[in-house]
């Protein structure tokens, strides 16, 4: 028996430190990707002075708004702190509540696919983000853990390939200078994404998230939004932009959705169908505004935000 | 409690060190152990699944000693029917009634009356069929006399729920597993190093195969009118894998997790891809749920002892059961009688037991009448599979008329990826098809350094080529 423990402990070993070495190998790349921009985020919102607009939410924040505008409409700062959807929504919300402040106002714009089954918990691109921020392990519930932990093993080799791949040959390509999209710094000073608002559309497929609403979704988020409260600040909920295709092959869960949400005692701007925007107005995902489509939501969301803030 | 998910990641280790070292000494308290764990098991996926599986539970032990201590025949019947119907009635509300009654309204409407039938929101708990079979084999047996009633209450619940095999089987016999609970385990290293050698094999058929073959599948059936025929005959392929790695992989995980409890259980997948016939295909595929079929209604039902006419009557009943078992739809009624009309001329020519030794036996290579055996065998199984895979019947008879058609010599339209880890499969169990499982190395010298190579490789690819999470598609069931 206990030959048996040691030799299944010594052969989980060899697999282990493999792994831990995958997820503690620098980043060498030449340019890091989006998820990094988290730290800029962080700053930005640190040294804000309130009472400012935070953004938050997915991608679809991230490429959804001309912070610019905002800000120069309603005469406050503005922090774009979308990144990732994939981090889940309870991730995005745990990460922004330190930095509300008194007076503060949080716009949110859920993805609708975090109200379905464990999406808000979180998948693989979570630990993206928490190798940009380490610090944010303080984060992560038990339930996120074992949402991401499968994909743990896969993330920390890809890693290590990066590394050897990038060890070897971007040594001689390092003169590289050119911004990509979703890199680090793809994003302005208010923290949209704005590298790609003058790219054309490119195709992508339509999004289907049918599924059932899981209901910790609406609990959690009356959490936070009783938490901001506490603070002296306010939650509001906005709709996501989506492009029309995705929209109609779900408006049954999007209407769902809506239901569910207007179930609690939240301050919800705006319906779903205003954010439903023909395709063209897409860039590379139906999430993904292009530069056309930032400017029709931002102004969509300027009208919203200027009724309640009244 | 899914077997690929970090909980059970967690559960098994946790269990298996409570199990041999803290829980040891008492044969009933090491029972209540696993009485205890396998109900968290099955109540992380709702803890009311319990109340059924209990109640099941309860009602089994004591029709059991009441048949036992009966003295006449029919008093012994009333209770075996006390039994049969209870656990059947819990199969037939919360699997079957809604079918039922929206067959019924159908019928009508085609008769141009609508009924205002009832339908019941209820949620199909994982796993019934399997236990609720397990269990009726304890009461049936017992009524045979072929076991004694156990008088060990802890035993008992702990065989109707034991984790492993609680919500996919392998659907084990009271006879065979009930009196492993009896007896002390003692641990041993062979057994379970191979158990682990056997979880880690199924997680690879799951993970690998079936997972990487859902993503094809899924497409292709959702849309299948927007596809060639090659792509229509890729789906058919890569569902034929993704249901055999799916079922046959949960299968392989839960002997090997019994193994490394002490436990043995009946091998459920003999590597039915390799059947020369039909026949042989079904002692090889889902050997659980077939023998038991065979035990429990095509014996009773006079098996093929009468007549053609008993014969053709028996072999339908027993596929058509055998197809609703797996689920309240039509689609798998149709898959039981294709089977049954594939079976029907082997065992009326006398022939459905002709191939009961292993293919290419003591050879490496297939000879070409085999291989020509193997190949229409298993397009044979391809077909039926189309129905047990489409939602509803005429989605099925479209899909195999569009695979008969000048486009399935075109290319096929979606990625062919999984291909790769198919024809890795059918090679290691070519290769293992004389053993239990595709990891299997008693006989073979390979030394240990090498044996960890494979393990590592195997683990890699896991983690590398595994697709998205998915359910094993026998909970359903």
């Amino acid at each position: 028996m206990n030959f048996f423990i040691k030799r299944s402990i010594i052969f989980a070993s060899g697999f282990l430190i493999f792994i831990i070495v995958g997820l503690i190998l620098p980043n060498n790349n030449s340019q890091r990707s989006v998820d990094y921009s988290l730290l800029a985020k962080h700053d930005l919102l640190e040294s804000t002075k309130g009472p400012k607009l935070i953004l938050t939410g997915g991608s679809n924040v991230l490429f959804g708004f001309n912070s610019e505008i905002i800000s120069n409409e309603l005469k406050m700062p503005v922090v774009n702190h979308g990144i990732h959807a994939g981090y889940g929504l309870k991730y995005i919300l745990d990460d922004v509540l330190p930095f509300v402040k008194k007076n503060d106002i949080v716009v949110l714009s859920p993805e609708y696919s975090f109200f379905i089954d464990k999406n808000y918990l979180g998948k693989e691109p979570l630990l993206f983000s928490l190798t940009a921020k380490p610090e944010n392990l303080k984060h992560i519930s038990f339930s996120q853990l074992s949402q991401i932990s499968q994909f743990i093993p896969k993330f920390s080799f890809n890693r290590t390939k990066s590394f050897i791949f990038n060890a070897i040959f971007n040594s001689k390509n390092n003169s590289e200078s050119t911004i990509s999209n979703y890199t680090e710094f793809a994003i302005n000073k208010y923290g949209d994404h704005n590298l790609h608002w003058d790219n054309n559309k490119l195709n992508f497929d339509s999004y289907d998230f049918n599924g059932a609403i899981n209901n910790d979704v609406l609990l959690f988020i009356n959490k936070i939004s009783k938490e901001i409260k506490s603070k002296g600040a306010r939650l509001l909920i906005a709709y996501p932009s989506l492009c029309k295709s995705s929209f109609e092959l779900n408006s049954n869960t999007v209407e769902n959705i809506e239901l569910e949400l207007k179930k609690y005692n939240f301050n919800i701007i705006g319906t779903p169908k205003n954010y439903c925007f023909e395709d063209y107005y897409f860039f590379d995902s139906p999430y993904h505004l292009n530069g056309q489509g930032v400017i029709k939501r931002t102004n969509q969301l300027l009208i919203e935000l200027k009724e309640v803030l009244k | 409690m899914l077997f690929n998910s970090f909980e059970y990641f967690l559960f098994l280790p946790f269990v298996f060190l409570l199990y041999w070292f803290l829980f040891n000494k008492i044969l009933t308290i090491q029972n209540l152990l696993l009485l205890v764990a396998s109900y968290v098991f099955y109540g992380w996926w709702d803890w009311r699944f319990l109340s059924l599986i209990v109640f099941s539970s309860i009602i089994d032990y004591y029709c059991g000693i009441f048949i036992d201590k009966a003295n006449t025949k029919t008093i012994k019947k009333q209770w075996l029917t006390l039994s049969m119907l209870i656990n059947l009635g819990f199969l037939g509300v919360f699997k079957y009634f809604n079918f039922f009654s929206q067959s019924l309204k159908e019928a009508f409407l085609n008769f141009g009356y609508e009924l205002d039938t009832l339908t019941l929101n209820v949620i199909l708990p994982v796993g019934i069929s399997f236990y609720t079979f397990q269990t009726m084999s304890y009461t049936i047996d017992v009524y045979r006399n072929k076991l004694k009633p156990t008088k060990d209450p802890i035993a008992f619940f702990a065989f109707v729920s034991f984790f492993p095999q609680l919500v996919a089987g392998p659907i084990e016999r009271a006879t065979n597993l009930l009196p492993q609970f009896y007896e002390k385990r003692k641990f041993d290293y062979d057994k379970a190093s191979d158990g682990l050698r056997q979880i880690l094999w199924g997680l690879f058929k799951k993970i690998v195969i079936a997972d990487n073959c859902a993503i094809i599948v899924n497409q292709v059936f959702d849309n299948y009118t927007d596809y060639n025929a090659s792509t229509l005959f890729i789906g058919a392929l890569f569902f034929a894998f993704q249901i055999y790695g799916d079922f046959s992989g949960y299968s392989d995980i839960a002997i090997g997790t019994a193994r490394l409890f002490g436990f043995n259980l009946m091998q459920n997948f003999a590597f039915p891809y390799f059947s020369r016939d039909i026949a042989e295909f079904w002692r090889r595929w889902h050997i659980s749920l077939s023998t038991w079929f065979r035990d429990y209604v095509y014996i009773p039902l006079g098996g093929s002892r009468g007549g053609t006419v008993m014969k053709v009557r028996n072999t339908f009943i027993i596929f058509i059961v055998s197809g609703f078992w797996h689920g309240a739809n039509w689609t798998f009624i149709i898959w039981g009688a294709l089977n049954a009309i594939y079976f029907l001329p082997l065992l009326l020519l006398n022939r459905n037991r002709i191939n009961t030794n292993n293919v290419a036996e003591n050879k490496l290579f297939i000879g070409f009448k085999e291989l020509v055996q193997v190949v229409i065998t298993f397009l044979l199984t391809l077909l039926a599979w189309v129905f047990f895979r489409a939602p509803n019947v005429s989605t099925a008879v479209h899909y195999i008329k569009d695979i008969f058609s000048a486009s399935i010599l075109s290319m096929p339209e979606v990625s062919i990826k999984p291909l790769f880890f198919i024809i890795l499969l059918v090679f290691v169990e070519w290769l293992q098809r004389n053993y239990k499982h595709g990891l299997e190395f008693s006989n073979h010298k390979i030394n240990r350094p090498i044996r960890w190579v494979i393990y590592y490789v195997l683990i890699l690819m896991i983690f590398w080529f595994g697709a998205e999470k998915q359910e094993f598609i026998y909970f359903q069931f």
